[in-house]
């Protein structure tokens, strides 16, 4: 079985867009995780 | 796949890969700079993309019985929570270092954004070892 089952088209458009719980959730969890990281990043003098 | 089938999926993911283009996600620099608070745009395709995909969803059922190249609407199969949160969390730790999410990526390589690879190759590479290893039967 998969992990996440979906990314930014698929629970962030289909799934976000059907109200779907577990989408909305994961879309919570995985754009707040990837603003910290990129923040990280510049931090630490990436190229971002 | 049916013909008729083949081709609805061929302008769908057609129209998908010219929005996401012209709405500039393709582009992992202005994904980067989305996350890190300097330009919102993405928010507005993000939440143009999810309303009218709402809306759509909302209306078309009432409209027609059922799909154009299937038998009947059906919603898509659910996943155990925790399963799905712990990808999500994987999945924004690499979003947030590369910029690159599934969707835009295969639409950057049509765009001839060929460092994209790199990312996509990563993608199968940890769909294969999740696959192989991580995989609850």
């Amino acid at each position: 079985m998969r992990l996440s089952s979906g990314c930014t088209s698929g629970h962030g458009i289909c799934g976000m867009a059907l109200l779907d719980l577990d989408s909305i959730l994961a879309v919570l969890v995985f754009l707040s995780t990837a603003i910290v990281v990129a923040h990280l990043v510049t931090m630490f003098g990436g190229v971002a | 796949m049916r013909p008729m089938a083949l081709l609805q999926v061929l302008i769908a993911g057609g129209l998908f890969g010219l929005g996401l283009t012209y709405a500039t996600m393709i582009q992992p620099e202005v994904v980067l700079s989305f996350l890190n608070f300097n330009d919102f745009g993405l928010l507005l395709v993000l939440g143009c993309a999810t309303g009218l995909t709402f809306v759509v969803y909302q209306l078309i059922p009432k409209i027609r019985k059922a799909p154009l190249f299937a038998a009947k609407f059906s919603s898509r199969p659910a996943n155990a929570r925790s399963r799905t949160l712990l990808g999500a969390l994987v999945f924004g730790v690499g979003w947030g270092l590369s910029g690159v999410c599934p969707g835009p990526a295969i639409a950057s390589v049509g765009a001839g954004n060929w460092p994209v690879l790199y990312a996509l190759g990563g993608m199968f590479v940890g769909a294969y070892l999740q696959g192989r290893f991580f995989s609850a039967k």
